[in-house]
């Protein structure tokens, strides 16, 4: 999987990549319009993160030029401006996802994800974790031959340590990511173990093997055991 | 009280003055110059009698061709000639008349008489009333003038302030065109309009580069911000760490969440008040209370409170759409996460208010400076301080009103539309 970064914060940038190649992605890095045409005028990505700020233009002139190429990659916008106004217009313009800076670098992993599966297999796709297989279409998930019903918190609590798989995952970036902003921090930490321990249950009923290792004081981390 | 009418006003009074001393000036003199005209007259025919006496050698027998009265008493003394006025009843007029009268003495063969000769004056009553007449007629014509010429002068010689008032009563803070006045010969208003194109003009400028700072400094904090988060995401994933490090890292890493949140409120917070928000539709109040509710009940649930609503549907409000859902997030956010657990949560909705009560710990501050930046109750110490600021500034902006109260363990925040 290709994906082409456009960031002009090059500390910021060289940390997305290198967290992006750890995921077993090829990640490439430009830092300014004209770069960024040049690449997507020859090569082809999966996925494409574009920064709206940039030097020597806007990220939404890259995201015009892409649309006008026919690319199938799918765009995600990254930006510092929360202005909805942007948000608005980026995903009018064609755009998968829009992000506000500062993000947790799971929570883009989990997007990326999303928007490449979205993307490459229309949804049609299994994803198998041990003896986990989770279905996106039709949000099911097996437990070898048994399906386990999950409310839509736990299921996409689990499609977030799943897309995070063999990370460690902090609690805010978890809650963060399931209950956004309208939850207060304090107590949607409280919420979130409740939602870990349920989820787990379930899992563990089914005769999944616990996969939710807890970090005290940290967060969690899903692995095989 | 318009310019206009002000200075009619002073005008009024001020010919109201003048034409009082007029009268009173007009009279006096009136009357003086009538009495000397008759004393001059009563002279001149005490003359003519002497005459008369000194060629004749007696009293005249007939006055009619003198004077109306004459007065003849024989006397035993001479007298000093003198003048004095007297009033008489005139029978036939049925009222007063006034006579100026000469008193002197002749003598004819050896006898003294006395002589009064009486000159009737001009009445001065009816001379009042005519002066009146004349006065108040003068005062009409002259408050008639006056209204005439300050019409005309309103529609000729202010109509360019006026129109450099309504002008700038259509300044917004916010405009994208500089503010256009239209051009008058007066010098005094030219300049005032020479002043006001520069002062909006530097106050639209201040404002728009003000715009630009909130927006440019959003960005440039957030990037480093995000630096610093994703370097302690990928460090924390680093395989060598010990537990304490991990801890400290994550630690770290939710610092810089807060530090990012609080200065995306503060941001939120100064374009509120640059009036950024600026569009605005009626949206049914109502329903997106009812909305929010639901996505909240998860969070409700999970402290156990038992919600009481009482909300009278089709509440419009013509606000943002954005800002009454940042409203509604910090009342709710606050009312449930202040809540003890197993509390109460009462809501209610009409076409005049919102209130929303919670049960919860008693406040160690005053309610009312609940409202302020950075604000907060000393046992919440991971609140920013900042939720109670925002509803207030959103409600500032619609002039609603907004009041927090804490009655019998209820704490009520009250908004009036």
């Amino acid at each position: 999987m290709k994906i082409l970064l456009i960031e002009d914060e090059e500390q910021l940038a060289l940390s997305i990549q290198r967290f992006l190649i750890g995921e077993g992605f090829v990640c490439e890095w430009v830092a300014n319009v004209l770069d960024a045409e040049d690449k997507i005028g020859v090569y082809e990505y999966d996925c494409i993160l574009v920064d709206i700020m940039l030097p020597g233009g806007s990220g939404f002139e890259i995201i015009e030029q892409l649309k006008k190429l026919h690319s199938p990659a799918g765009i995600i916008i990254i930006s510092a401006k929360n202005a909805l106004d942007d948000k608005i217009k980026g995903l009018d313009l064609g755009a998968d996802d829009y992000l506000t800076k500062p993000f947790h670098l799971s929570e883009l992993n989990s997007r990326v994800k999303s928007v490449l599966r979205r993307r490459q297999f229309a949804g049609n796709q299994e994803i198998t974790f041990g003896v986990l297989r989770i279905i996106p279409e039709s949000k099911e998930v097996w437990v070898s031959q048994r399906n386990i019903i999950l409310t839509k918190k736990e299921y996409d609590l689990l499609m977030y340590l799943v897309a995070n798989q063999n990370r460690v995952l902090t609690k805010t970036s978890i809650s963060e990511h399931l209950y956004g902003d309208e939850i207060d921090q304090s107590d949607s930490f409280d919420f979130l173990y409740s939602h870990i321990k349920n989820l787990r249950k379930k899992l563990l009923e089914a005769g999944c093997p616990d996969y939710i290792q807890t970090l005290y004081g940290t967060g969690y981390k899903f692995n095989l055991i | 009280m318009t310019l206009i009418n002000k200075t009619t006003r002073s005008f009024l009074v001020a010919s109201l003055f003048a034409s009082i001393c007029g009268a009173i000036l007009c009279f006096v003199l009136l009357k003086k110059i009538v009495k000397d005209e008759a004393t001059e007259q009563l002279l001149r025919e005490k003359i003519k009698f002497e005459e008369y006496i000194d060629e004749k050698g007696k009293l005249p027998e007939t006055f009619f061709e003198l004077s109306e009265r004459v007065n003849i008493v024989p006397s035993n003394q001479f007298y000093k000639p003198y003048f004095s006025d007297t009033t008489f009843f005139h029978k036939k007029a049925n009222e007063f008349h006034d006579y100026r009268k000469i008193t002197f003495t002749v003598k004819v063969i050896q006898n003294w008489y006395k002589v009064s000769i009486l000159k009737p004056l001009f009445e001065a009553d009816e001379l009042l009333t005519a002066l009146l007449l004349t006065f108040g007629f003068l005062i009409l014509l002259l408050v008639g003038l006056l209204f005439t010429v300050n019409y005309v002068l309103s529609r000729k010689i202010w109509q360019p302030f006026y129109q450099t008032l309504s002008t700038l009563q259509t300044f917004q803070i916010s405009q994208r065109d500089e503010l256009y006045f239209e051009k008058t010969d007066i010098t005094e208003f030219r300049t005032l309009q020479k002043e006001l194109q520069i002062l909006t003009e530097q106050v639209r400028r201040e404002y728009q580069s003000l715009k630009t700072f909130t927006e440019n400094a959003s960005h440039e904090l957030q990037t480093p911000l995000a630096v610093i988060s994703s370097n302690l995401e990928l460090l924390l994933q680093d395989s060598n760490l010990t537990d304490i490090q991990m801890q400290q890292i994550s630690s770290l890493i939710e610092s810089i969440g807060k530090l990012s949140k609080l200065n995306q409120t503060l941001l939120l917070l100064t374009k509120i008040e640059n009036r950024q928000f600026d569009d605005r539709k009626i949206i049914d109040f109502s329903e997106l209370v009812l909305k929010k509710i639901d996505l909240l009940d998860v969070w409700i649930k999970h402290k156990g409170l038992t919600v009481s609503k009482s909300i009278t549907p089709n509440v419009n409000l013509q606000i943002n759409a954005y800002l009454a859902d940042v409203l509604l997030n910090n009342i709710f956010g606050n009312a449930i996460k202040y809540n003890i657990l197993l509390g109460d949560l009462f809501i209610e909705l009409t076409v005049k208010r919102f209130i929303i009560k919670n049960t919860g710990k008693p406040l160690s501050v005053l309610p009312e400076n609940l409202f302020g930046r950075f604000q907060k109750d000393s046992s919440q110490s991971d609140s920013l301080g900042l939720g109670l600021a925002l509803v207030k500034q959103i409600c500032d902006t619609y002039n609603f009103k907004v009041n927090y109260s804490f009655q019998e363990n209820l704490h009520a925040l009250t908004i009036e539309f």
